[in-house]
């Protein structure tokens, strides 16, 4: 096994995630894409603390924490404008296009 | 080592392409959830096993329990509208020449073979408080602000 | 007494078999696979049969407290019971509700049971059996209990019942509190022994065991296993009076076996993890000569936990809804917090 190997899957991960990114409509589906490209990302950070030193690992650690902090802030929002708007659809947030 | 590390590679790949694919929320999280356990899979298979199972903890036990949660108050949250083909065009174009940067990128450098490491978690402890205190100390404290943060925007407002 | 030291021996005439086979160029990977089907189906069978025989004390406790005699009529003092029970649970008729999400309804089950298998692999049963000695067993033990719970919640949802829907609900905001709690109260132990090996947290309690050192943690932890594994008095998950049946509420046949298989399956590992920790795993009590095989010290252990779990079942009434948040996160998770302080002053003070 080398690192190619993880790093290319990370990478097809990312893709994966930011296509949903762009792609979706609908602000739960973002979030789960970028949650997708977060774990990619946590992948490259593990995979290189195997080469050098444990740095990589505890970088993954904060991955982990800050991907929490971001699902419990957003899930509130969107619940928010749920209960406001009826729906959670990006393109319908508007309110201040004037 | 290689079989399982094809095997969860091609758990996550999959699992990655139905959750931005599903058109069912609750599906798409299951997806997640699938591939958050194959990302798990290989944290292990790189001998990051604490990592693998504190990612099993927080995400599968916090964040994906949120998500169904979340679903479950409401049912404003599922899509109604049809995916659009412009935004699917352009996000595979994208994604593509992203792709492909990164590849050539990767095809630069040598192929390096992972050594056998073993972080204990004694190790990884000692780090955090000593290297790393201070990004420490500010994700706890974003770990907190994040809890008060949702509380306060979730919450009903009362005197209106 | 024979019987149970041939076990032991039986382990180890399996696991040289599997290093034998090395030998006449089977793959590795094939033996890897082969022990592992090997010791899933040993695993789901003990799962089965402690079901059948906790279901039955679970009753037979229950009859006791309430000054009944319990199930009486098949076999000698009913206990065949739940062997009836369970041939008649896998004749019923498989039903699916109309409105349900198909696969999640399908797959629920398999999602709360399946884990539950897992978490058999790290526990230490005496100094030979054992599966795997993970280094972070306890980590993952906890890491396979959260898996568990998404299947829960998953079969609430699908189910398109409110009474199910409603059950799911508060089974997530129940086992994110309890979570919590139950983590914090064995961070003390933890830190006595500086390891999350079973094996080395059993080792470490030769002379003493962490009860005596950890009175508060035990019942911390106690408590918050009680929660999560969603037992009477904390079992506003399935709260039969409020809820029908909560989340297995549409749920019939063998799928409904799995909820129960696995439920007490949860109760068990919860129990044999308190022996671990708390309770010194397979050793006898410190002083006593090894006279009893581990093993029989080790599953006496885990039996009185759970005996103490049915009692509290059977004494308590269920608690609000309201309640259950408050106690976990104001009662239960500062007076953890206060354990791991105590465990550290006294630490640095003892040196």
């Amino acid at each position: 096994m080398s690192t190619t190997h993880y790093l290319v899957l990370s990478a097809i991960l990312f893709c994966i995630g930011l296509y949903g990114v762009i792609s979706r409509k609908n602000a739960v589906m973002v979030l789960l894409s970028i949650e997708v490209m977060l774990c990619s990302a946590g992948l490259n950070f593990a995979c290189f603390s195997t080469i050098h030193n444990p740095s990589g690992q505890i970088f993954a650690l904060f991955i982990i924490v800050v991907g929490a902090a971001e699902v419990a802030c957003g899930l509130a929002i969107f619940f928010l404008a749920a209960r406001l708007s009826e729906t959670i659809d990006l393109d319908k947030f508007n309110l201040l296009k004037g | 080592m290689e079989i399982a590390f094809y095997i969860l590679a091609g758990m996550a790949v999959t699992s990655a392409i139905l959750v931005v694919s599903l058109k069912n929320l609750v599906r798409a999280i299951l997806a997640l959830a699938s591939l958050f356990l194959s990302i798990a899979g290989l944290y292990i298979l790189l001998s990051a096993e604490f990592l693998g199972l504190v990612q099993i903890l927080v995400y599968i036990g916090g964040v994906i329990l949120l998500f169904l949660f979340l679903i479950m108050l409401t049912e404003n949250l599922f899509e109604k509208n049809k995916v659009n083909l412009f935004q699917r065009i352009t996000g595979v174009g994208l994604v593509l020449l992203l792709f492909s940067i990164i590849i050539s990128i990767f095809m630069k450098q040598p192929f390096q073979a992972i050594p056998k490491t073993d972080y204990s978690i004694q190790e990884l402890g000692k780090h955090l408080l000593t290297d790393y205190l201070v990004p420490f100390e500010v994700v706890s404290l974003l770990l907190l602000v994040a809890l008060i943060g949702a509380i306060v925007i979730a919450k009903k407002e009362e005197n209106k | 007494m024979e019987l149970l030291y041939n076990t032991e021996r039986l382990v180890e005439i399996i696991g040289d078999f599997l290093q034998s086979c090395k030998g006449y160029g089977i793959p590795e990977w094939v033996l890897t696979l082969g022990g592992g089907v090997v010791v899933a189906v040993i695993i789901a069978g003990f799962i089965a049969v402690n079901t059948l025989i906790l279901v039955l004390a679970e009753r037979k406790v229950s009859a006791f407290i309430q000054d009944r005699l319990g199930p009486m009529r098949v076999g000698p003092w009913g206990c065949l019971q739940t062997v009836a029970d369970a041939l008649k649970l896998l004749q019923k008729e498989d039903i699916t509700p109309k409105k349900a999400d198909r696969l999640i309804f399908f797959l629920s089950p398999i999602i709360v049971f399946a884990p539950a298998v897992m978490a058999y692999v790290a526990i230490s049963w005496s100094p030979k059996i054992r599966v795997a000695d993970i280094n972070l067993g306890l980590l993952y033990i906890f890491a396979t209990g959260s898996l568990g719970t998404l299947g829960i919640i998953l079969a609430g949802w699908s189910s398109a019942n409110k009474w199910s829907l409603l059950g799911g609900m508060r089974s997530a905001a129940q086992i994110i509190s309890y979570e919590v709690a139950l983590i914090l109260s064995v961070i003390g132990v933890i830190m006595l022994s500086g390891s999350l090996n079973l094996e080395n947290l059993i080792s470490c309690q030769k002379d003493c065991w962490y009860i005596v050192y950890q009175p508060l943690g035990f019942l911390l932890f106690l408590v918050s296993a009680i929660a999560e594994t969603n037992r009477a008095p904390f079992d506003i998950v399935e709260a039969e009076q409020e809820l029908v049946g909560g989340f297995h509420t549409e749920y019939s046949a063998m799928k409904f076996a799995m909820f129960f298989l696995g439920e007490y399956a949860s109760v068990f590992i919860a129990s044999a993890l308190c022996a671990t920790l708390f309770l010194g795993g397979w050793q006898p009590v410190p002083g006593l000569p090894a006279v009893v095989p581990p093993i029989i010290w080790f599953l006496a252990k885990c039996y009185l936990i759970v005996f103490i779990i049915m009692w509290i079942r059977w004494t308590y009434p269920r608690i609000r809804v309201d309640q259950l948040m408050g106690f976990s996160w104001k009662f239960l998770i500062p007076l953890g917090f206060l354990n791991i302080g105590l465990t550290g002053f006294i630490m640095a003070i003892r040196g």
